[in-house]
């Protein structure tokens, strides 16, 4: 493989790990602290997207419709309202059923899943959304191998959030009341940390994370489609699962993991000496494949601990 | 002089037959109260009943002058109670400064003098403020667990079984530190096995047994009961 092609892979696998790991981040902070697969999150992600989409069409021929202002307008707006989403749904769909089998809450989070794609479906129709182009001057180029605008955008907007989520988690207050309900909910019940606050803040945050990827996926791939959470959301959970579950930097590192495998995995298999240019209609079976190896390895994930299951 | 906590007549379980049945009990502000039990008497779930992780079926619980016993937890703890659980259930992956700090978690992680309280109290804590919990052996294990309730500012102390496991030097010491707590105007209620020196420490005693009061008087009477002498003394 020529080296520029490999260096636009290698583009390609981090951009797309960027995504995944903010969506990973969603599924590991809530399983971390109730112990529950949220699949409505890839919905979440849809959502968001969706709200952006919509900030980016209303301020089409405004002076608020440049890339600096337009942007940041769409990210904030989906992230609040997708937050909202997010807390209403663990309201709604998850805390009724918090105190029942672990089994009823993931069956009331698989119907959450199936009741906003299809309202979604309904809002907002079948067909893919072409999503208004930003940043896509190059900022680098040198034969095959060009860097956008939108790539550095991408790659910031990634890790200001993995950072910011990261410190929130280790250094303030309600970060450490999260931490608590997730080692120990009883415990931290009797230092005094309310554990429906906990949940309600772990839903906005990992909301609002999934909000900004959507709209990060729909400027990538310049549309997006009431059902891109679906896939999505599979390949963010195995990210999740792949850095270790409940782990936040487990959920980055897996994101970023997948992608790369994801992206460049194929590309060397498509290249010679192997010559298989079919392995790119594979790319999917590739990152469960490495998440089987991955898990037969070290079942709890890269970054997971060895934790004894809880009673 | 008004109990600082009354407890009349609560009835609790956990879905099944009542684990405990018209529990009666008071503490005066300042004083040190004794509950013996043996194995599944409802100490335990006493407690939890108190600090609010259980609710209660049936009674009220007043605590300095007001009705808490549908109160949550936090609520309870910002009027002035803390509770050092049965195992001491510090968070083992944290480390010791940010246990203390959850320990004030509803007066915003506490402040310097609150630390420096805890500090002064336990030494070790100061020397070991960033290492994992985890890695702390038993005995720092419950000077952390008490040390976290104490940056939680109580009025009343609950301690459930605090000499469990430790060994008899350790388990002075940490009467030593209950009775310094005890001096500062700290109410205690401490629930144990260990009965000589439970006794020995606290003004007045209460005796359960499956979940119900069986015996209540002073320590010094209890200590003389021949029923007394005979489950916890081993006469």
């Amino acid at each position: 493989m020529q080296a520029e092609a490999f260096l636009q892979h290698l583009l390609n696998g981090l951009t797309l790990g960027g995504m995944f790991a903010l969506i990973a981040i969603g599924y590991t902070l809530v399983y971390g602290i109730i112990e529950l697969i949220n699949f409505a999150h890839g919905e979440i992600v849809t959502f968001g997207a969706f709200v952006g989409l919509g900030v980016l069409m209303a301020v089409v021929g405004t002076p608020l419709a440049g890339a600096s202002i337009a942007l940041p307008l769409a990210f904030l707006a989906a992230m609040v309202v997708t937050a909202g989403l997010g807390v209403t749904l663990e309201r709604v769909a998850y805390r009724p059923l918090r105190a029942s089998e672990r089994l009823t809450a993931l069956i009331s989070a698989l119907g959450a899943s199936i009741f906003l794609m299809n309202a979604m479906m309904l809002a907002f129709g079948r067909d893919s959304k072409p999503f208004p182009a930003y940043l896509s001057g190059p900022v680098f180029q040198r034969g095959d191998f060009v860097v956008r605008e939108l790539d550095v955008f991408l790659a910031a907007v990634t890790l200001i959030l993995c950072g910011l989520l990261d410190q929130f988690v280790r250094r303030t207050r309600l970060g450490r009341a999260m931490r608590s309900v997730a080692q120990d909910p009883e415990a931290a019940r009797m230092c005094g940390v309310s554990v429906n606050t906990t949940v309600s803040l772990t839903f906005l945050l990992g909301s609002a994370l999934g909000a900004a990827a959507g709209i990060l996926n729909g400027l990538y791939y310049g549309v997006i489609r009431f059902d891109m959470g679906f896939i999505l959301g599979i390949k963010a959970f195995t990210a999740a699962v792949l850095g270790g579950i409940g782990n936040v930097r487990g959920a980055m590192v897996g994101g970023f993991v997948l992608g790369l495998s994801e992206s460049l995995i194929p590309a060397i298999l498509a290249a010679p000496p192997f010559s298989i240019p079919e392995i790119f209609d594979y790319k999917d079976a590739v990152a469960f494949a490495i998440l089987i190896l991955v898990l037969l390895a070290k079942p709890s994930g890269l970054l997971g601990e060895e934790v004894p299951e809880k009673a | 002089m008004n109990p600082l906590i009354e407890v009349s007549g609560i009835t609790a379980g956990y879905g099944g037959p009542p684990v405990l049945r018209d529990i009666r009990l008071d503490v005066a502000p300042g004083e040190w109260i004794t509950l013996l039990g043996a194995n599944a008497a409802g100490k335990t779930t006493l407690l939890k009943c108190l600090i609010g992780v259980l609710p209660v079926s049936g009674g009220s619980v007043r605590f300095d002058g007001r009705p808490v016993e549908t109160l949550a937890p936090e609520d309870r703890i910002r009027a002035g109670m803390a509770i050092v659980p049965e195992d001491r259930r510090v968070f083992g992956r944290m480390s010791v400064l940010e246990n203390l700090r959850l320990g004030a978690h509803l007066w915003g992680g506490g402040s310097s003098g609150d630390l420096d309280r805890v500090f002064t109290l336990f030494p070790r804590m100061a020397e070991r403020r960033s290492q994992k919990a985890a890695t702390l052996s038993g005995g720092e294990q419950q000077m952390l667990a008490i040390g976290r309730a104490l940056m939680a500012r109580p009025k009343l102390l609950l301690l459930d079984e605090p000499s469990m496991g430790l060994a008899p030097k350790l388990v002075s010491d940490v009467f030593a530190l209950l009775r310094r707590v005890q001096t500062e105007g700290v109410s205690i209620l401490l629930v144990e096995q260990n009965a000589k020196m439970a006794l020995a420490a606290s003004s007045r005693a209460y005796v359960l047994r499956l979940g119900e009061i069986v015996l209540s008087g002073p320590s010094a009477e209890l200590a003389g009961n021949e029923e007394v002498q005979r489950a916890y003394l081993g006469g």
